[in-house]
């Protein structure tokens, strides 16, 4: 078993504080589950603001933050590590999990649920109190350190019956749900990220939620937070807002012409 | 209208049991068949004479003849309009017949519905001259001359998911009564917005359409700001003033409204303040300085303030009503809902209805009673009374009420070709599960079945070792020591080689969603049906080894408010033995409506997260109903909606044994996503060998 460092630590520290208004509780959940060694499973839908919570605890607690973007091609070897042939001979490249383990990093696997499945089940055994990693090419089992922390992220929205957590895996986790902020705090956050004025961060949070109340009657998803930003900026940028609203929310939502119009008729109600 | 929709609905179930005759022997089908897809002239006529009076001395021979010449829908259109006017007059119905045919065939759908509105507009307030003159002036409302009129039912889908947005609960919109006083009656009954059909007061489109939102939101904001607390005052207040103290009421209402859509939709605001310019209205803006309108009560307090005073509010252009009677029985309605009293054997309903109100005047004791004597959700479905114009506008209304709640029922639109639109929940579509047991199953050559199941697993087998690794790749989780030996020993050091020296183990990387789409109409039945359940059960037995996603459902149906789809395996059951048994249990039914069975089935294989999904319909012949949904009807309605199922990113094709396939499919479909099937004993191999084609 080693623990030996294999990175410079430094560079996966956030050095300046993200700005992260917390909504709830989250930061003192996410600080008690660090100190009992157990992983965390954040939930909420895209551009609520999970990845900037990781982003901001990873600063809040100096610990070195590993993200890794999950795909439905992700495999094994791609977290844990393999074998690549350099100048005539093999050498052993650790994947982003393996250097997380050792190095006593923040793992944070974003969007889990669109990683393989057989590839969830290598993260088990790091995730209850044994907290090792088997690695079977180097017949090694890498002890996790204290500092080690496991995250993982998923957006409940996109699941289905094909697509969804294992139990197995699941029951490993405490869970911190993300859903939008409260209107006036998300309004904040937008003046916070994009300096815009208060009064049309409070429009642009209207609209959201408009879009949020629509969610199963010709939309999928509402716009994000992350999108109000987007927006926001557009219109700090000096973008007459209505047209800000078009590019950076009404039309990023949707393709189907029907839902665009109306989309475009609440923009022209609201400003 | 009641004894004629009677009739009709008679008429209707004698067509259908001709059709299914015709369907068996296969010949009248032609001669009962009209030119366009419509109804034959003699069920026309049939039609006509009920409607008119048989020996009316009318031609209306003549009229068949001309009507024949036109689609189903407008046919049904025409039937529709006629017996309204007929209620309305004799005579006018008659003058419209002779030239409904040349009318419709000349106008757009908007452009007729409004010639109709303003023919019956006329007939209600006795202008009967008048309404003559609209039929025979019908070419005038072809011209652009009405360019500047916006109609509700064009806005209706958007206006209604915007109050949704705004409202988190449905509040449908309706036209509203036709009113010879205001044509921009506007009024709620805090559960439907009623609104002019059609809105020209402006002399530009865009005013017109402003207007419309205005309204709306002005009906809204009745209903958010809780103007109908105001109901036992404003009673009360009228007993003694009169309608001046409504009227006063509505202006004060509408201005307090206003604050609201200031306040919270400044763009709605800035429209609405462009409307007051157009209208020439000197708003009272300074109104809102000296009075603090938060409340319905300070508009009450005001009101009565300013009834004493020489003050004068000008009428808003977007200013609605307020239907008392309508909004306080819908109120009881709410009450009832709220409170569960009915179920309460110990309480008074009436008693505390009447307290939950306020207002003893407010209640209708015979209604309560009757609402305490029927049982369950009826009661809070059913329409008020006196609030149901007739019989097919109050089945229109339940539809509309209940058609989403009903379990295992689903509402989809249909493509009319002929009017170039979508027909909105067209057609209602039922989930039925075949519950018949069938323990052994009929097969009839079973050597040859056990051949063609070994060339499929021998077809799916090579598929999934295909798959399996990958060598030579430039990533990957192992290293692919041939290559490298081949890379080292190659003279020509290509650097190329030696990038690619890893194998990639793609297990389980086959990411695919099928559904298959199994016609199960009358005409296959016999061995066509039975070649159907031998393949799909071989089907079902061998592609469970290949790991991929798979649903089977049959469709079938009779009429667009009785379609079927038969779940036979759903995607999130394995094959087991209640599959099986309803595999061997699909069986013809009546009749192949494509286009809906199509659209649901999509929307079901749109669910599923796989890269490559499939939608495989099987099928005996071209879309066919009793309905007219046949000829250029049927197939451009499922030509559009397999470009749908294109749209959600699916993967249509259709396997078909109809030899005539060739002349409608390329165009349904596009090249390359069909496939005859001359020798249907080779349909297990051919579907095998198709899916391996379509999922590599």
């Amino acid at each position: 078993m080693t623990s030996e460092n294999t990175i410079d630590n430094s560079k996966y520290f956030i050095k300046d504080e993200p700005y992260y208004l917390p909504t709830g509780n989250e930061v003192e959940i996410f600080n008690t589950a660090l100190a009992e060694n157990i992983p965390v499973l954040l939930k909420g839908p895209t551009g609520c603001g999970k990845t900037r919570f990781m982003e901001y605890m990873s600063w809040y607690t100096k610990r070195p933050l590993i993200t890794v973007s999950c795909h439905d091609d992700l495999t094994t070897a791609d977290l844990v590590g393999r074998y690549l042939i350099q100048n005539d001979t093999t050498v052993w490249q650790d994947g982003p999990l393996t250097t997380a383990v050792r190095n006593g990093c923040i793992c944070y696997l974003d969007e889990i649920v669109e990683a393989r499945k057989d590839t969830t089940v290598v993260i088990h055994p790091l995730c209850d109190d044994r907290r090792i990693l088997p690695i079977e090419k180097l017949g090694q089992l890498i002890q996790a350190p204290p500092d080690f922390c496991l995250t993982m992220s998923y957006n409940p929205g996109y699941q289905s019956a094909v697509k969804d957590l294992k139990p197995s895996t699941r029951q490993r986790f405490i869970s911190i749900d993300f859903s939008y902020p409260a209107a006036d705090v998300e309004a904040k956050i937008v003046n916070q990220e994009a300096s815009l004025d208060m009064a049309a961060c409070e429009r642009l949070v209207k609209l959201a939620e408009m879009t949020r109340n629509l969610v199963g009657n010709g939309l999928d998803e509402g716009a994000s937070t992350r999108l109000l930003v987007h927006t926001a900026k557009l219109i700090n940028r000096g973008f007459e807002p209505k047209m800000a609203c078009r590019c950076g929310i009404a039309d990023v939502l949707t393709d189907d012409p029907e839902t665009v119009t109306l989309l475009h008729e609440m923009i022209e109600t609201l400003f | 209208m009641g004894l004629f929709s009677g009739l009709l609905e008679k008429f209707d179930q004698f067509s259908k049991r001709s059709w299914s005759y015709s369907r068996k022997s296969g010949s009248l089908e032609s001669r009962q068949t009209g030119s366009s897809g419509g109804m034959s002239t003699n069920e026309l006529l049939i039609r006509l004479e009920l409607i008119m009076g048989q020996g009316s001395g009318l031609p209306l021979m003549d009229y068949s003849n001309e009507i024949a010449k036109l689609s189903h829908p407008l046919q049904l259109f025409i039937f529709s309009e006629t017996t309204e006017l007929s209620e309305l007059s004799y005579e006018h119905a008659n003058e419209f017949l002779q030239v409904a045919s040349t009318a419709l065939t000349e106008m757009e759908q908007r452009q007729y519905e409004r010639w109709l509105l303003e023919i019956k507009q006329a007939l209600i307030t006795g202008n009967d001259a008048d309404a003559s003159e609209h039929i025979k002036n019908h070419s005038s409302y072809t011209s652009e001359g009405d360019s500047n009129t916006v109609y509700l039912s064009d806005l209706t889908y958007t206006l209604e998911k915007l109050v949704y947005s705004i409202h988190k609960a449905e509040l449908p919109l309706a036209e509203a009564e036709l009113s010879s006083k205001s044509p921009l009656m506007s009024y709620t009954n805090n559960e439907v917005l009623y609104l002019p059909t059609s809105i020209s007061h402006f002399d530009n489109y865009e005013d017109n359409h402003r207007l419309y939102k205005a309204l709306t939101f002005q009906l809204l904001g009745q209903i958010q700001c809780e103007s109908a607390d105001a109901i036992g005052t404003l009673n009360e207040g009228i007993r003694h003033h009169g309608e001046k103290y409504l009227s006063f009421f509505s202006r004060i209402e509408t201005l307090r409204i206003d604050q609201y859509i200031k306040h919270s939709f400044p763009g709605l605001w800035r429209d609405i303040e462009l409307l007051h310019e157009s209208a020439k209205i000197d708003y009272p803006s300074d109104f809102f300085a000296s009075a603090n309108l938060d409340s319905v009560q300070t508009s009450l307090h005001l009101t009565a303030t300013l009834l004493e005073s020489t003050v004068n509010l000008p009428k808003l252009v977007y200013q609605s009503s307020f239907q008392l009677d309508l909004m306080a029985h819908v109120q009881k309605l709410t009450g009832e809902r709220k409170a569960p009293l009915i179920l309460n054997p110990t309480t008074d309903v009436d008693d505390e209805i009447l307290d939950t109100l306020g207002d003893p005047r407010k209640a209708d004791r015979g209604y309560l009673r009757s609402l305490k004597d029927s049982k369950g959700d009826s009661v809070l479905k059913s329409p008020p009374p006196g609030w149901i114009p007739d019989s097919s506008g109050g089945a229109e209304e339940e539809q509309h009420t209940t058609k989403h709640h009903e379990k295992g029922v689903f509402y989809y639109r249909e493509w009319d070709t002929s009017l170039k639109k979508y027909r909105k929940d067209w057609c209602r579509l039922r989930e039925t599960i075949d519950t018949d047991v069938v323990e052994s199953m009929d097969v009839e050559n079973m050597e040859a079945l056990r051949h063609a199941e070994h060339r499929i697993r021998k077809t799916f087998d090579q598929l999934v070792n295909d798959q399996k690794f990958m060598r030579g790749q430039s990533d990957g989780d192992e290293i692919d020591i041939d290559a490298w030996v081949s890379a080292r020993s190659s003279k020509s050091k290509d650097t190329d080689d030696y990038q690619n020296v890893y194998i990639r183990n793609n297990t389980n990387n086959r990411d695919v969603a099928i559904m298959f789409a199994v016609d199960l109409s009358g005409s296959t039945a016999g061995w066509k049906n039975s070649m159907i359940k031998q393949s799909t059960w071989l089907l079902c037995k061998t592609l469970a080894r290949m790991g991929d996603q798979y649903a089977v459902y049959g469709f079938s149906g009779s009429g667009r408010s009785n379609c079927q789809v038969y779940p036979v395996k759903t995607f999130n059951e394995s094959y087991t033995k209640s599959v099986k048994s309803r595999i061997f249990s699909m069986k013809p039914h009546q009749y192949t409506r494509m286009g809906v069975a199509i659209r649901h089935l999509s929307m079901l294989l749109g669910k599923t997260t796989a890269k490559t999904r499939i939608l495989f319909v099987l099928t005996d012949g071209r879309p066919d109903d009793v309905d007219s949904y046949r000829g250029q009807y049927g197939v451009e309605d499922t030509r559009l909606a397999l470009n749908e199922a294109k749209a959600l990113s699916l993967k249509p094709f259709v396997l078909t044994f109809d030899k005539e396939g060739m002349d409608y499919l390329p165009y349904m479909l596009g090249s390359s996503r069909y496939q005859l099937i001359t020798d249907i004993s080779q349909l297990p191999i051919q579907i095998s060998t198709i899916y391996k084609q379509l999922t590599t």
